[in-house]
């Protein structure tokens, strides 16, 4: 079986030969874009970093820039979705674009977490191992009310 | 010896411990927050895996606030409300110890309640230093 690190590079390599073509105007377009939010423009980086094969490092950076500035996933993923709007793409290329920046939004959501991981376990002393222990008890609560309320439906 | 009847021992060393001193619950745990025995009757339900969890993360929050301050080590936590007590000590590095009473039950008893199960946890899981 592959590992996941070279499906997710196979998939980008696939994305890319699609993109091929556009990639020097998506470039130029992104560079050339201006009068933007500071969300918007922290997106449009992240996007241009990502079409230029360099996604992995700039999702590192950018997990350390959005806990600096407070900023959430939700408010990422809009301004992405902003930027994209902004360049007037063709459907196909757009559909692409968003695949290739879902892949590394999923390398980012990855750092965010273990940050957090890592400062709730810094400051309160408490073990990563322990805080996953807490994130499963509060799953398996949830999941029981959930029963519950399933039961309560049916009966 | 297997880990049932290790827990079983040390479930049965809990339970002594409280009819002799009127505790009401005594769970003991590892500071990932698993349990490794608890007897608790002052709830119906049992609630071993979130006490342990909870006393984990108490116990780290505390020791984490005296290392903050160059206070360490931590000696005991204590919890009071009008309807009842809770104290928390860690036996060892890797394990902590929480017992719950009533508020008829002087503090004192619940220290001494403790420790005696830090000797018997001890003594049991073989790291008794001679």
């Amino acid at each position: 079986m592959r590992k996941p690190e070279e499906q997710f590079m196979e998939l980008e390599k696939e994305i890319r030969r699609k993109l091929e073509n556009h990639l020097p105007a998506i470039e130029k377009s992104l560079m050339e874009m201006d009068d933007l939010s500071p969300p918007e423009e922290m997106a449009r980086q992240f996007l241009l970093e990502i079409i230029k094969g360099n996604g992995e490092e700039a999702a590192d950076l950018l997990s350390l820039k959005m806990l600096h500035e407070r900023m959430s996933m939700g408010e990422l993923v809009s301004s992405i979705g902003h930027v994209l709007k902004q360049m007037h793409l063709e459907r196909e290329v757009m559909d692409e674009i968003q695949k290739l920046a879902s892949v590394y939004l999923a390398v980012l959501s990855e750092r965010m977490f273990h940050h957090f991981l890592r400062a709730v376990s810094s400051i309160t002393g408490m073990s990563e191992k322990l805080l996953r222990n807490f994130a499963r008890l509060n799953l398996e609560e949830k999941l029981s009310i959930d029963r519950k309320d399933e039961q309560y439906a049916g009966g | 010896m297997n880990s049932t009847a290790t827990g079983e021992k040390l479930r049965h060393v809990l339970r002594s411990i409280m009819d002799e001193t009127g505790v009401e619950g005594m769970i003991v745990f590892t500071m990932d927050g698993f349990p490794v025995a608890s007897e608790i009757r002052a709830t119906g339900e049992m609630l071993e895996e979130l006490f342990s969890a909870i006393g984990a993360g108490l116990a780290s929050l505390a020791e984490n606030t005296l290392k903050n301050i160059g206070m360490l080590p931590l000696s005991r936590l204590t919890i009071e409300s009008p309807r009842g007590n809770i104290l928390l000590e860690k036996a060892n590095q890797e394990i902590g110890i929480m017992a719950l009473a009533g508020p008829s039950i002087p503090l004192g008893i619940m220290r001494v309640a403790i420790q005696k199960a830090s000797t018997e946890i001890d003594r049991i899981l073989g790291r008794e230093q001679t």
